[in-house]
């Protein structure tokens, strides 16, 4: 098992490698070269001559590479203009934030989201009526959908905060600070959960669809067990695995969606950086949010392949290393 | 006659016979039994959503009452009915701006979809149809793809190289054909061990013609299979870097004016809401009209 999880990490590599020659041509070919680029079109003297000191502009490209994935390396991704502090230290301060919103609305997005998956692969009279809502869902833009949540259930009734993640009249410590923060992200959990519940229903639906024709699913059915029972001690368990990789696969547009969610509620975590960086042109800054979305989907998608291994004994690490 | 262009009146009757199978696809797809009666209801209910989107898309002089960017009202007008959708803060007809959005909305799905399905289709037919070292290295590059956070490459390339809709088609077209791809790796690989490709082989046909004639055609089906999610979240990300700020200047997107709408929330909820309901309506049309048609 640690071996698979060494072997895993390390096979991340190459990947990020290709990501890292990707950004350095990107950047490389920004329309006025990477100066530009990094330092906006109106940078002053001094910023130019640092980013050309720091990038090695006078050096040729290939020494320029090698210098660029040298420093993505050693985790230094650069100096944020606008807060004027290293790019990860600024990425990592506001990535809790944004943890706080998706990891509990997709914990309940897929606690409701298998059963009604289920549910819906049974056919019968209910699984139209909850593919439409699921595509209904799926489809619906997420900050328009916060806009109006925030429209009807702060702004005019004024039952929940507006926006920002604690009230700043008031320093709450322990306990009170918990209720605090929760208090202001249920909007947001609220507007996130509609799209990761449609995906989970979606997913778990088609997975599941399959499983039920197979041959064991009728046996265990044959055996006595109930509905029920043979659907979660049997086809789950083998429905899981495509569930499990495609909800990892999503990793990245669950991260999107908390991002637009967190700009309609002001909450100060990756979102609110995306759209700071946007409006001061802070280049550097969106390069390092994006290359540790990145990572986070890498390590995202190894942690479901290990569960993957977990559930699914007939998949060994020797195998799949061959 | 010559040969060769008996050769290539043959091929373009190939295409025409395969394009004509296509349709029919969705058109069987609307007809068939199989299909069940929500399914039939899901299609014809898709179709409805999207006619007017379609019609503003393609006649937009048809709708528009008002020139989207002239001031023509009083400000932040309420609903009425010389200004359906009300007006915004400078004045400006919302139903006209609404109807004016539609274009860049279809454009970016439609873009995004001929570039996703064109590059699956060659990847998916190259990787499964040639094998071995090709094959692996390509599956490692669709691996690798399916996994990249899409929305944020496309936020970063819109950054730095300028909003624009040509590059939010590029770049979600480039990165969101992995799903197409794999199917088709799959399709091909059944299909290269059919009598009729080795029967193309032994007379003698280049890969080419194989790939055209004999491959191409039967792997086609899964193309409405994927097309609806690659159409609809191209839409949402592009409204989504339209409500960030990463709108495309030369058009008037939904995503902008439902960010315009947010700065107003406290003097207009018409705002937001109108253009939102044009992106649902979309979207949703798209999904329900692919969806229906898709056999699987």
């Amino acid at each position: 098992m640690a071996r698979y999880l060494v072997w895993r990490v390390f096979q991340i590599l190459p990947m990020l490698w290709l990501v890292g020659t990707a950004l350095f041509i990107l950047v490389q070919l920004t329309p006025g070269g990477p100066v530009i680029a990094l330092g906006g079109e109106f940078a002053d003297r001094a910023t130019v001559a640092s980013i050309e000191r720091q990038l090695g502009l006078d050096r040729p490209v290939g020494e320029r590479y090698i210098r660029f994935l040298v420093q993505l390396a050693s985790g230094d991704l650069g100096q944020s203009y606008f807060y004027r502090a290293p790019v990860l230290e600024v990425v990592l301060s506001h990535l809790p934030a944004t943890l706080i919103l998706i990891c509990p609305s997709l914990l309940l997005a897929a606690f409701v989201g298998v059963p009604l998956g289920i549910l819906a692969a049974r056919g019968g009279k209910w699984e139209p009526v909850i593919v439409m809502f699921a595509l209904l869902a799926f489809t619906l833009p997420i900050f328009w959908l916060g806009h109006l949540v925030r429209l009807g259930l702060a702004v005019e009734t004024g039952w929940l905060p507006v926006h920002g993640m604690v009230d700043p009249r008031v320093n709450h410590e322990g306990i009170a600070h918990v209720l605090d923060v929760t208090r202001h992200a249920l909007l947001p959990w609220l507007t996130l959960m509609p799209h990761q519940l449609a995906f989970i229903v979606l997913l778990t639906k088609s997975a599941m669809s399959v499983e039920i024709l197979k041959p064991y699913f009728v046996t265990t059915l044959a055996f006595g067990n109930s509905r029920w029972g043979a659907e979660r001690g049997h086809a789950l368990p083998n429905a899981a695995l495509p569930i499990i990789a495609l909800f990892c696969n999503r990793c990245g547009s669950f991260l999107a969606g908390s991002v637009l969610v967190e700009t309609v509620y002001a909450w100060p975590g990756l979102g609110q950086l995306v759209s700071s960086a946007i409006q001061n042109r802070d280049h550097p800054l969106i390069l390092g949010i994006v290359l540790v979305v990145t990572v986070i989907t890498l390590l995202v998608n190894i942690a479901g392949d290990v569960v993957a291994m977990r559930i699914d004994p007939r998949i060994r690490p020797e195998r799949t290393q061959e | 006659m010559t040969p060769g262009s008996a050769e290539r009146s043959r091929a373009w009757l190939g295409w025409r016979q395969g394009f004509a199978q296509f349709a029919n696809t969705s058109a069987d797809a609307a007809l068939n039994y199989r299909l069940g009666k929500p399914r039939r209801f899901q299609l014809v209910l898709g179709c409805l959503l999207l006619l007017p989107v379609v019609l503003a898309a393609g006649y937009p002089t048809l709708m528009l009452a008002f020139d989207p960017l002239a001031n023509v009202g009083p400000q932040l007008a309420q609903p009425s009915a010389r200004h359906p959708f009300g007006t915004d803060d400078l004045g400006r007809d919302l139903f006209s701006a609404v109807v004016a959005g539609a274009r860049s909305s279809l454009l970016v799905g439609g873009g995004t979809a001929a570039i996703s399905i064109t590059v699956g289709l060659l990847i998916g037919i190259v990787a499964g149809y040639f094998g071995g070292l090709v094959d692996d290295g390509l599956m490692r590059l669709t691996e690798m793809l399916m996994v990249l956070p899409r929305f944020f490459i496309a936020l970063l390339v819109v950054a730095l190289f300028g909003a624009s809709l040509a590059h939010v088609c590029l770049v979600l077209g480039l990165t969101g054909w992995p799903g197409l791809a794999r199917i088709v790796r799959l399709d091909t690989l059944s299909y290269r061990e059919r009598g009729h490709v080795a029967a193309a082989i032994t007379l003698g046909a280049s890969h080419l013609t194989i790939v055209r004639d004999h491959i191409l055609p039967f792997v086609r089906q899964p193309i409405l299979s994927v097309a609806a999610p690659i159409v609809t979240s191209a839409i949402l990300t592009e409204a989504g870097l339209s409500y960030l700020g990463l709108a495309d200047p030369n058009w008037i997107s939904w995503g902008k004016l439902i960010q315009n709408g947010q700065t107003f929330v406290n003097h207009g909820w018409w705002l937001a809401v109108f253009p939102g309901i044009a992106l649902v309506l979309t979207c949703v049309g798209v999904a329900f009209v692919l969806g229906a048609a898709d056999r699987d």
